[in-house]
């Protein structure tokens, strides 16, 4: 059961989760009526209390980290090769999975965020791919526990390659591990060539970067040689594939790269 | 709005790790250069947020931490201030963060009587 819906077989409550929650609530409701109520007496209160300083050392982000590894786990036990794919909006991300939804078919999951709509699940799912869209309402980035959810959705069974499709946003999903292997971010060329030390929490933390509408950067002022030093210089382990999803260029051997590392299990 | 489900997140790591809601009044929390957090934006939202999910007001206290970092050319380790910090002896960029992306609730204090 899912601590936060109860609907999900996925989740086991943790392990040190909510004991009596009423009891100790109801216990501060009280406290807190005799504080209305008595206003005069708050001093007397004081005076009996002291404060306690515990020791936590737990990342802010815990909650979400523990989600992550069971979608990692998820991942592992079904031998499938999970990647979290980041950019800004309009950079291409839809576009790229169509064509990899023609090339793949149902070897290939998509698990689409967007703020509204459920646009871009059909377009994958019109080329062959499966796909589950997750409307986040409102928030900038995908959380691990709403991707857990979306994983009960699809059926994984031919499944060899998952992508998640974040929300279009360079800053906010960077700091969410999804339980993916590894995240992939795309610039685009109309972007501009400024972008990767701008935003530097996604390109630092990205392991493959794809500069895409490589067509039509003849006709802008994009400088490809300097996005890639500025990536290795964040990153000197990230791979760089130079693609245009529209026309499909380069987007086979970014496939290839997936299935590679998918046979070296790297997830 | 990231600050804001960082808030949310430092709370139900508290509220899992208590076994329920309590009365805080402090929390210490340690932020390094690369986490991508606004300490700031954090601090405006913090005491708002922990109020309405029935934490009291609590004051959030941030601590910044550095982070440090390897050489990738000349192996020397390095303080990193920020994502373009390149090596002061070599002034190379590519290096190994060994820290400074983490965000992590140190303590906790609390009225008890």
């Amino acid at each position: 059961m899912c601590e936060e819906c109860g609907c999900s077989d996925l989740y086991n409550k943790p392990e040190k989760a909510v004991e009596s929650p009423k009891h100790h609530h109801d216990h501060h409701e009280h406290h807190h009526h005799n504080n209305d109520h008595d206003h005069h007496h708050a001093q007397q209160d004081n005076s009996h209390s002291h404060t306690t300083t515990l020791e936590i050392g737990l990342s802010a982000l815990k909650k979400n980290d523990d989600y992550a590894m069971r979608n990692r786990k998820f991942f592992h036990e079904r031998n499938v090769l999970a990647v979290n794919l980041i950019s800004s909006p309009g950079s291409g991300k839809t576009t790229l999975l169509e064509q990899m939804a023609t090339l793949l078919g149902k070897s290939m999951a998509v698990i689409v965020g967007d703020i509204q709509t459920r646009r871009d699940a059909q377009r994958i799912e019109a080329c062959g791919s499966p796909a589950y869209q997750i409307e986040t309402n409102g928030a900038c980035h995908l959380d691990a526990h709403s991707v857990g959810h979306a994983l009960e959705k699809l059926d994984f069974a031919e499944v060899k390659i998952c992508i998640i499709e974040n929300v279009g946003n360079l800053v906010c999903p960077a700091a969410y591990d999804l339980g993916e292997a590894f995240k992939v971010a795309i610039l685009s060329a109309p972007e501009g060539d400024d972008k990767v030390l701008k935003y530097p929490s996604i390109f630092s933390r990205a392991s493959i970067v794809l500069i895409n509408k490589m067509d039509i950067a003849g006709f802008l002022d994009f400088d490809v040689e300097k996005v890639k030093k500025e990536c290795k210089s964040l990153n000197d382990q990230c791979n760089i594939f130079l693609i245009a999803a529209k026309t499909g260029q380069g987007v086979e051997d970014f496939c290839q790269f997936l299935k590679i590392k998918r046979a070296q299990k790297q997830f | 709005m990231h600050e804001l489900s960082i808030a949310e997140g430092i709370l139900s790591a508290i509220e899992q790790c208590l076994g329920g809601k309590k009365i805080l009044t402090k929390i210490n929390l340690s932020i390094g250069p690369l986490a991508g957090v606004s300490a700031e934006s954090l601090e405006f939202w913090f005491t708002e947020i922990a109020k309405e999910k029935g934490f009291g007001t609590p004051v959030l206290e941030i601590k910044k931490t550095k982070a440090s970092a390897v050489c990738a050319q000349c192996k020397n380790t390095y303080e990193v201030r920020s994502f373009y910090s390149s090596c002061p002896q070599c002034g190379n960029f590519e290096r190994t963060v060994s820290s400074g992306y983490e965000c992590v609730i140190d303590s906790i204090e609390m009225e008890t009587e």
